[in-house]
């Protein structure tokens, strides 16, 4: 060994000696594999497009003169100059709408190292009584009638457990209610699944407890290699550990008779009596409701699909991200809202919630609590753009905010 | 669609990133964001693949396999970060008073400047310790190439120590961290 190498190996490890990934890291991946799917969803409609295309094309070339351009009428994608992986903007670009009166209070629950709430127009933030000081962001987890706040681990050791608390819609006092590596909502508003890994053996233990932290029923040990994604009914929505590529399928499961009663294919949200499913290219959105087993569908434009949504907290609306256009490398060039009314089965898009596909992340939307008022978030670099709509509204009341550095405004299913 | 893995994907991050990051910090010479987001994106291939990754018997393989190569090809398309050979004499710093110190500096920066083949090359060998055949497998090379990029790459960090150690002239120009940015 020479003396160059003995150096650079010391130079190397002392360099590097006792760094740690986020932890959040887990989170990333699995929002990365998010977007992979609805890239690979995207590549499908385009091939599909092209498939429609070629012989249209074919037939309208015979009419035309020699060396004349065939032009495939309603294929051509739609190329966005800001669209696909290679080109990132510095900026999203913004929903439109009417401005947000400033007689519209806004309480939005914000990530910062601990949540608080901030306050909007009068740009001010509370701190939430309860929830211990944290070097990394809590992870939060939407649940019916507020949020669970999971702290982030010490350690990336093995089998981080970390306290869980629950934050009350716009309460300032946060409850612990347990330990889990992983949180999930419960069946009924204010009723939080938390899952444990056994350290000892393979299995995967989930506990219901309420918003107070009083466990309901029984520990239940999941089958292997699934995860909670949310309880439903008297079931649970489990969904696969490890993902290939493709479809995902998640399967209703009953912990009683650990038997599994129903399967969903691209499940784009779930709620404690609903589950739609069906995300891929041109595909009707499916909703089962749970309680009474009645089946409807809502379908959507053509050559476009829906994908995380969220039902609202009555159960009469479905809000989705709805893909817009494709280009030409099968990417979507656009994200915007749509929301299907349940009872109607129609699918409306919101005016002016478009925004270019080159930063999906950026545009989040949930429903607030206790109410069928959707808002909707845009994360630029510094200023942060909220949209409110309400059923019948014809279009968005905007309103741009900024927030101190490293705050983060949660409307989604999580932050 | 059920897959049964020898370890589940949560374990596995759980247990390993940590390791994986720090090869990721010395891929990227150092760049705590590059260096995130690299192992980000070798975790979500892999977890395409979770169940083939795991029937081989050895998922942490096959994930350094893609992060080194990922690497590769990452810096190929960066091209606003352009590969440039460290000149005879004109270092990124110079020694101060912890010499050691100031010698890893130097190391690690003449590191970062190697083209990203010969510096995977020289992370996999030597600081992950794997063998020559095993770091020609991951990188899909042959055994003679590793060889001889590890060569070149040592050399190339002798030569930069060697100028790094050398007294500055009365004419010297005092290089810092980040004056040349």
């Amino acid at each position: 060994m020479t003396d160059i190498e003995d150096r650079l190996r010391d130079a190397m490890r002392a360099a590097v000696d006792g760094e740690r990934p986020a932890p959040d890291l887990l989170r990333g991946v699995l929002r990365r594999h998010r977007r992979y799917l609805v890239r690979v969803a995207g590549t499908a409609v385009a091939a599909a497009a092209v498939l429609v295309a070629v012989p249209v094309a074919v037939a309208s070339s015979l009419g035309k003169p020699a060396g004349g351009t065939a032009v495939m009428p309603g294929t051509h994608p739609h190329r966005s100059p800001s669209s696909g992986p290679g080109h990132k903007r510095h900026e999203p670009s913004w929903m439109r709408g009417r401005p947000m009166p400033v007689t519209v209070n806004l309480r939005l629950l914000v990530t910062a190292r601990d949540p608080v709430w901030f306050t909007s127009p009068a740009d001010t933030s509370q701190p939430i009584a309860g929830l211990p000081r944290s070097a990394y962001p809590y992870s939060i987890t939407r649940i019916g009638g507020g949020w669970a706040a999971a702290l982030s681990p010490a350690c990336h050791c093995q089998s981080p457990k970390v306290p869980v608390y629950f934050i009350a819609d716009g309460s300032a006092v946060a409850r612990r209610v347990g330990v889990a590596q992983a949180v999930y909502p419960g069946q009924a508003p204010g009723t939080i699944w938390l899952q444990t890994r056994v350290t000892s053996g393979r299995a995967t233990m989930a506990m219901q407890v309420t918003a107070s932290g009083r466990t309901i029923g029984s520990p239940v040990r999941l089958p292997a290699g699934f995860t909670i994604q949310q309880g439903a009914g008297s079931a649970l929505l489990l969904a696969p550990d490890s993902q290939g590529p493709g479809t995902v399928t998640d399967e209703l499961w009953n912990p009683r008779t650990r038997r599994v009663t129903r399967t969903f294919p691209g499940v784009i949200a779930a709620s404690g009596s609903q589950v739609a499913w069906g995300i891929c290219p041109g595909c009707a959105v499916h909703v089962l409701d749970l309680r009474t087993g009645v089946a409807r569908s809502v379908r959507v434009p053509a050559r476009t699909w829906a994908y995380d949504g969220q039902f609202s907290s009555d159960g009469r609306y479905l809000a989705v991200h709805l893909s817009g256009g494709v280009n030409r490398d099968g990417y979507a060039t656009l994200s915007r809202i749509a929301i299907a009314g349940l009872r109607t089965g129609r699918l409306t898009v919101l005016p002016g919630s478009s925004i270019g596909n080159d930063l999906p992340e950026a545009l989040t939307f949930g429903w607030q609590g206790g109410s069928d008022t959707l808002i909707a978030t845009v994360t630029g670099r510094a200023v942060t753009q909220a949209g409110l709509w309400r059923p019948g509204s014809a279009r968005l009341l905007v309103r741009r905010f900024w927030l101190p550095p490293g705050m983060t405004v949660v409307t989604g299913p999580w932050g | 669609m059920r897959i049964s893995a020898a370890v589940s994907f949560e374990e596995f991050v759980q247990a390993r990133s940590g390791s994986l990051l720090r090869t990721a910090l010395l891929l990227t010479g150092q760049n705590r964001a590059e260096a995130e987001d690299l192992l980000q994106l070798a975790l979500e291939r892999a977890y395409r693949h979770w169940s083939r990754a795991c029937a081989a018997g050895d998922p942490e393989r096959y994930v350094r396999r893609i992060l080194a190569n990922a690497s590769a090809d990452r810096w190929r398309r960066l091209t606003r970060r352009p590969e440039h050979q460290l000149p005879a004499g004109e270092g990124p710093g110079i020694p101060d008073r912890t010499a050691e110190v100031a010698d890893r500096d130097y190391l690690l920066r003449a590191l970062a400047g190697l083209p990203p083949r010969q510096r995977a090359v020289l992370v996999l060998r030597y600081f992950d310790d794997l063998p020559e055949a095993e770091v020609a497998a991951m990188l899909g090379c042959s055994l003679g190439t590793v060889k001889s990029q590890a060569a070149r790459g040592l050399a190339r960090l002798r030569v930069a120590a060697a100028s790094a150690a050398a007294p500055v002239g009365p004419a010297g120009r005092e290089h810092r961290r980040g004056a040349d940015d």
